[in-house]
């Protein structure tokens, strides 16, 4: 660094021309990273524009239902019928309807179930004298699965009228032939009768279900996924028939829904839509309680504990019939108990008034009533500053088995604290459960608009719905409070993964994805984290990614649509973004590979030669020089033989040099000249790409009189040659370090090469070893139950 | 005959408490995976074998072997525990069948994951002719997947792990080492 080294006149006006640039080609061109989507992109038409907005003939279908249910909560069953109202809005003829049978897949011999691995022994070395506890209970568990009598018993498929239909079931897929094919424009009605068994929800790994609670010998119902839906048709697929495996989830239409559902009178039923009929069903109180929330700032419980704990122990015979009713959404679900709790607050949304409801059993408490209905506010707030206003009446958040799954208007979360089973008034949660609640809330509520209102294609893309509602609830999480614990967003947090060679582009089908989370989730959350505060900025981003949400919300978009959006909407090209982050699974590793120090020439003899003599007295002696010490020589012998050149050195300033320059200066320009007597230095920082992906380089530049700047550099720097690159840059301050990326937001994986003077970075292990010990023994002796100083007592 | 609900609800009761604490860890996609890098590191010499778990599905695992719900810490007793829980369900095996010395290092705990840090010593060149055996939290969960990434001078190598697959070579003889850039 210290290596200084002069410029010919002739460079510099080079160097000041351009960066420097790597000066060998290699003969293959490498891969050109800035190459337009286009030619991958599907060709915009009148139904998708190349703006990435709908085109001006865009359609889509709709599904209108009218259903009837009723909860058997005896044999935890549903028998049901529907009446589906099909609008063909498509400028085709349609002569089948495909129908969607999610229940299906918990039929004993599903693809579902009859995948399921035989393996139970999973030990390095099983021992063979005992038997295996564990497995043994897994392989029973197994078996009660495959046991179980699941899938849809269909014993009406018929027209309006009554008049059966011909239809075959393909698994989760049925369907159904139009005695006359269905026109554009025109209208047919079907209508299902069905009924089916409810699953256990933890036991099927199902996104609804029941819960049973031993303690007061009580069923908790959420049911989704519980009516033969209509699959899809679309401009770009057809029939979206893919058959539901499990992972890959739902591509629906928008309908208008009327639900009534007849459940035991002493149940609280939370539902999708509005409730037409309060009087039927709520208590004189619960319907005054319910209107005195409308409006509230904080939650009002409509359904109070002791009531709930007293509903525990009913067992009506009699049943109600709550009616609700639902405008624009594209499912339906709802959940069902005696064992519920209720609360709700008001949120304002633009000009409307939203109903934030929650509802959980006592086994939620202290959790729930504090953070539930809060968290679906916060929600509704966030991320109406980032897409749209919330245009539904209520937002529900329901506690019961299912870990987190979303519907419209309505979600499951599964969070609950620790309960001491010898005194069930002790209760405990970690960080981990509070804070896990509060995301998941966040997360499924979030979904109401990505996907239930921006309708994208769930089956297909998980990342358009999971990707960008994980990098709202990022958004979201950091508005909760600060330093708030989110697993994903940050750049740092998905290093990890983006190293990993076990990878699928984010641009992959559903059920292909090897690591959900990280693909899905992280990596799409983190690369529009990226774009957000590193490559397109803050103001331009949020109006391009609120313009994706106005253009799409009650519509389905694809891909491309939003590729070609925020572009549209910020004028960035990010062709090369996408390219790399969204197609392709490079990762970021950028390494400073040298920094070199470069100082004008100012031509001037009387500056140069001296500064030349300086720096050849600089350098070391040799050693033969060191040991020829007090050697006889022949000039000291013979002085005749010195002359002119033994008394000045090869540095001195001849009239020569001086006419030389004075003829040089002539063509000097007047800012060349300026350059020239500044004593300012050039530095050339070299840097390679070793993990593939370009990305802006962020430069921290430490000076030795302690100031320091950090320079961005666009990462079209690495237009000509994605591998290699450097960067000149003119400072008059002498430099002490460079790091590249100093604040970790460009997600790159290798930090050791970051640095200039290279730094070594301790592994996390290496980390781990230099802590200071805790005292082991006294944890162990400490009461096995949970992070006193992590833990919150509950009443 | 019993019917099955009543066979479920035989379960309910011993497995109630244990599913509670499974939940947290997905939304939506439930997605169960342990990642674990095997590096040499150049500074100390030493294989660092660092595992990154879901802290909800460990403690679902603990919980199910102590029969109550368990909130991990990084105490000595689960230390321990998760010591010895890795001694049986994860290895790397030479061609005797012997497991090769992995040295406990320590778990640690953060908001979401459990670390788990293991270190080889020995011969880098027998680490890269053996076997994993990884059976890792599998059968507690649908689809555990669990990915191992092995960095060892000039050898990389990437093995994913499922209930179906629990024992894969480090080097596959028909696929020459790959360098990654
Ligand atoms: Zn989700």
């Amino acid at each position: 660094m210290n290596k200084l080294c002069a410029v010919l006149a002739s460079s510099l006006v080079l160097l000041l021309a351009h960066s420097v640039e790597a000066k060998e080609w290699p003969k293959n061109q490498p891969e050109d990273k800035f190459r337009q989507l286009e030619e991958i992109l599907p060709t915009p038409n009148s139904y998708r524009t190349g703006s990435g907005a709908p085109g001006h003939e865009y359609w889509q279908q709709q599904a209108d239902y009218h259903i009837k249910v009723k909860l058997d909560d005896d044999n935890q069953r549903l028998e049901a019928h529907e009446r589906i109202t099909y609008t063909n809005n498509s400028p085709d003829t349609l002569s089948y309807l495909w129908v969607q049978l999610d229940q299906n897949r918990f039929k004993p011999d599903s693809d579902y179930n009859l995948s399921m691995p035989g393996v139970t022994r999973y030990e390095v070395k099983p021992r063979t004298e005992v038997g295996d506890k564990l497995s043994l209970k897994d392989f029973r568990g197994r078996v009660a699965r495959q046991a179980f009598d699941g899938g849809y018993k269909i014993t009406q498929v018929a027209d309006g009228s009554g008049t059966p239909l011909p239809h075959i079931i393909n698994k989760t897929m049925m369907r159904i032939d139009l005695p006359t094919a269905l026109a554009p424009g025109a209208q047919t009605q079907v209508q299902i009768s069905w009924s089916h068994n409810i699953v256990e929800a933890k036991k099927h790994g199902g996104r609804g279900g029941y819960e049973y609670f031993e303690r007061d010998d009580n069923y908790l119902y959420e049911i989704a996924q519980w009516f033969p839906r209509m699959a899809v048709y679309d401009d770009v697929n057809g029939w979206q028939n893919k058959q539901f495996l499990g992972r890959g989830e739902f591509a629906l239409e928008f309908g208008d829904y009327t639900v009534e559902i007849d459940a035991p009178a002493d149940h609280i039923v939370a539902s999708t839509g509005t409730l037409e009929n309060p009087e039927q069903v709520l208590s004189k109180v619960q319907q005054q309680r319910l209107a005195d929330a409308k409006g509230a700032k904080t939650p009002v419980m409509i359904v109070t504990e002791q009531e709930a704990l007293a509903n525990e122990k009913s067992r009506s015979k009699a049943r109600k019939t709550w009616v609700f009713k639902a405008e624009n959404v594209r499912d339906f679900a709802w959940a069902s108990s005696r064992k519920f709790l209720w609360d709700a607050m008001t949120v304002k949304s633009g000009e409307q008034d939203v109903l934030a409801m929650s509802y959980y059993p006592e086994e939620g408490l202290p959790l729930w009533p504090t953070y539930s209905t809060q968290s679906i506010v916060h929600t509704i707030e966030q991320y109406n500053k980032y897409s749209f206003d919330y245009p539904y009446p209520v937002a529900i958040s329901v506690n019961g088995p299912v870990g987190g799954m979303e519907y419209p208007m309505i979600t499951f979360n599964g969070p609950r604290p620790e309960i001491d089973e010898d005194d069930r008034s002790k209760r405990t949660y970690s960080r981990r459960t509070k804070y896990g609640l509060i995301s998941v809330i966040i997360h499924e509520i979030g979904h109401i608009y990505f996907p239930m209102i921006v309708n994208s294609d769930e089956r297909q893309w998980t990342w358009m719905d999971e990707g960008l509602n994980t990098y709202l609830q990022f958004l979201a999480e950091q508005a909760w409070e600060e330093n708030y614990p989110s697993r994903r967003g940050e750049p740092r947090n998905i290093v990890d993964y983006m190293a990993s060679p076990n990878q699928v582009p984010i641009m992959t089908n559903s059920e292909s994805i090897l690591q959900f989370g990280n693909n899905a989730y992280g990596k799409p959350a983190t690369a529009l984290n990226i774009l957000r505060e590193t490559i397109v900025g803050r103001e331009l981003f949020d109006h391009a990614f609120r313009e994706y949400g106005k253009r799409w919300k009650f519509k389905r978009p694809m891909p491309a649509d939003f590729f070609r959006t925020i572009e549209d909407a910020s004028a960035v090209d990010l062709d090369w973004f996408w390219r790399g982050w969204f197609y392709s699974t490079d990762h970021v590793d950028i390494s400073i590979d040298s920094v070199r120090v470069m100082s004008p020439d100012t031509l001037i003899p009387e500056v140069e030669q001296p500064f030349k003599r300086a720096q050849k007295q600089a350098e070391p002696e040799s050693i033969t020089v060191i040991r020829n010490e007090g050697m006889a020589r022949r000039v000291e012998q013979f002085p005749e033989l010195k002359d002119f050149y033994n008394e000045n050195d090869e540095f001195t300033v001849t009239n020569t040099d001086k006419n030389n320059y004075a003829k040089a200066k002539k063509k000097f320009e007047d800012w060349e000249q300026d350059l020239r007597n500044d004593h300012g230095f050039a530095y050339v920082i070299d840097f390679s790409n070793i993990g593939g992906l370009v990305m802006p380089l962020i430069i921290q530049l430490d000076y030795q009189d302690g100031s320091s700047e950090i320079v961005h550099i666009p990462a079209e720097i690495w237009r000509h040659n994605p591998k290699k690159t450097s960067k000149l840059l003119w400072r008059d301050k002498k430099l002490a370090s460079v790091t590249l990326d100093p604040h970790w937001q460009t997600a790159d994986v290798d930090l050791s090469n970051n640095h200039y003077p290279r730094q070594i970075i301790p592994s996390r292990l290496e980390l781990y070893k230099s802590k200071p010990r805790k005292n082991l023994m006294k944890d162990a002796q400490a009461e096995l139950k949970t992070d006193d100083k992590d833990s919150k007592e509950g009443e | 005959m019993q019917r099955p609900t009543t066979i479920l609800k035989a379960w309910i009761g011993s497995l109630l408490v244990l599913w509670l604490m499974s939940c947290g860890t997905a939304m939506a996609h439930t997605y169960h995976a342990i990642r674990t890098t095997m590096t040499l590191n150049e500074q100390t010499g030493s294989v660092e074998i660092i595992h990154r778990v879901f802290a909800n599905d460990l403690a679902a695992v603990l919980g199910k072997a102590k029969n109550q719900r368990v909130e991990l810490s990084d105490s000595a007793e689960h230390q321990q525990w998760t010591a010895q829980y890795w001694q049986r369900y994860f290895a790397v095996l030479d061609h005797h069948e012997q497991p090769l010395e992995l040295s406990w290092v320590g778990m640690e705990i953060d908001d979401h994951y459990v670390w788990v840090y293991q270190e080889y010593q020995g011969d880098v060149a027998k680490l890269i002719a053996s076997d994993i055996h990884n059976g890792l939290l599998m059968g507690q969960f649908d689809h555990q997947i669990n990915t191992v990434d092995v960095v060892l001078a000039d050898h990389q190598s990437a093995l994913v792990f499922s209930e179906a697959k629990l024992r894969q070579p480090i080097q596959h003889d028909s696929a020459p080492t790959e360098h990654h850039h």
